[in-house]
């Protein structure tokens, strides 16, 4: 009985240490995403089901002061005129700890998305929880999410293209090919491209 | 005024070092560095200008150069080449004397799994290779001369 109650407790804690690992790593494509309810810069809280009529998501997790999340915000204002009629929002959450970076605060976030004249939410992922549970770990990093259903599931997670510094030089545009894919009913030919990035800064 | 003397030259030396350029290098320069048949523990940090986690943790690099010699840090910047002046004014401002070169590769999906298959990209990154024992340790955080220290012992 006593050799039981131990093995019990093994049990337990490889449970415990294989659900930890698992959230650590953060989804993979193919994996169902959770939907999330974050303030957006107008202070209404923004979740992926107020938009029924929408196939799917891109999601960008990025910031005000990383520059390379400055190189990528055109390519994401275009990145949302070219897709959200088609079905495919963008959807920009910022992780990170303004306390850490307090150029990424909630109010300077306003001023931003102001400037830049974004045309899309910038929520405000305010305990991490979203940018742990995604597995994001730098900015700017995209997960490419398809409405099946009522789930949603992740199709691509990465880079937006393969040339952070010139945009005229890009020869691989993944997150553009992965959601054309999409709405061609076709298998998406990349489902993650790595780029170097700021880290995410957890609080 | 002999102790005078060498400190100017030593402040003349640093100031020649830090106008010099960085090496610019290539992937596969990259692997033949860290794979150096050597008995020296291989320290390598990517680092960029515009990262400030990185550029704060520069002196624990340092010091590990300078008081570990049977330890080679190589600083890998990952500024793009035309910021390479940003680089060198970091360099010259910290008094950073370790070996530093800059990855001219910005097409990042195609290289860097090969560095590490769990490194998503972000940076700070430091990647300790022992060739010797043939281990190898990922850190993928900001680190301090105590930790990397502690993560050379775990190499041996």
């Amino acid at each position: 009985m006593k050799n039981l109650s131990k093995l019990g407790v093994l049990l337990c804690l490889l449970l415990i240490s294989t659900s930890a690992t698992l959230l650590e790593e953060g989804y993979q494509p193919g994996d169902k995403a959770r939907d999330f309810n974050l303030k957006n810069i107008d202070d209404k809280m923004v979740s992926l089901k107020d938009f029924p009529d929408a196939k799917g998501f891109i999601v960008i997790f990025t910031c005000n002061h990383c520059p390379f999340s400055k190189m990528y915000e055109d390519r994401i204002i275009a990145l949302d005129a070219a897709y959200k009629e088609k079905g495919y929002p963008v959807i920009a959450i910022n992780p990170n700890d303004p306390v850490k970076q307090p150029e990424d605060s909630f109010d300077k976030m306003i001023v931003r998305a102001k400037d830049k004249g974004f045309t899309f939410p910038y929520l405000f992922d305010e305990t991490q929880e979203i940018a742990k549970t995604y597995g994001a770990t730098n900015t700017p990093h995209t997960f490419v999410l398809e409405k099946e259903s009522n789930d949603l599931i992740v199709r691509y997670i990465g880079a937006i293209d393969n040339n952070a510094k010139a945009a005229n030089e890009v020869s691989t545009k993944y997150v553009e090919s992965a959601v054309d894919a999409l709405l061609a009913d076709k298998e998406i030919e990349k489902k993650r491209a790595k780029a170097i990035g700021c880290t995410i800064k957890w609080k | 005024m002999k102790s005078l003397l060498f400190i100017l030259s030593l402040l003349l030396t640093s100031a020649v070092q830090a106008q010099e350029a960085i090496q610019v290098i290539k992937f596969n320069e990259l692997e033949s560095l860290l794979a150096q048949k050597q008995e020296k523990v291989i320290v390598a940090n990517f680092w960029a200008s515009w990262c400030a986690p990185c550029v704060k943790e520069l002196p624990a690099f340092e010091q590990l150069h300078q008081h570990q010699k049977d330890v080679e840090v190589v600083l890998i910047s990952l500024d793009f080449v035309e910021d390479m002046a940003k680089a060198q004014k970091i360099l010259q401002k910290k008094g950073i004397t370790a070996k530093v070169v800059l990855l001219d590769e910005t097409d990042y999906d195609t290289w860097i799994d090969q560095v590490e298959p769990s490194w998503q990209g972000a940076i700070p990154a430091t990647l300790l290779v022992s060739n010797q024992t043939d281990k190898r340790i990922f850190l993928n955080e900001a680190v301090s001369y105590e930790t990397l220290l502690k993560q050379l012992q775990q190499l041996k």
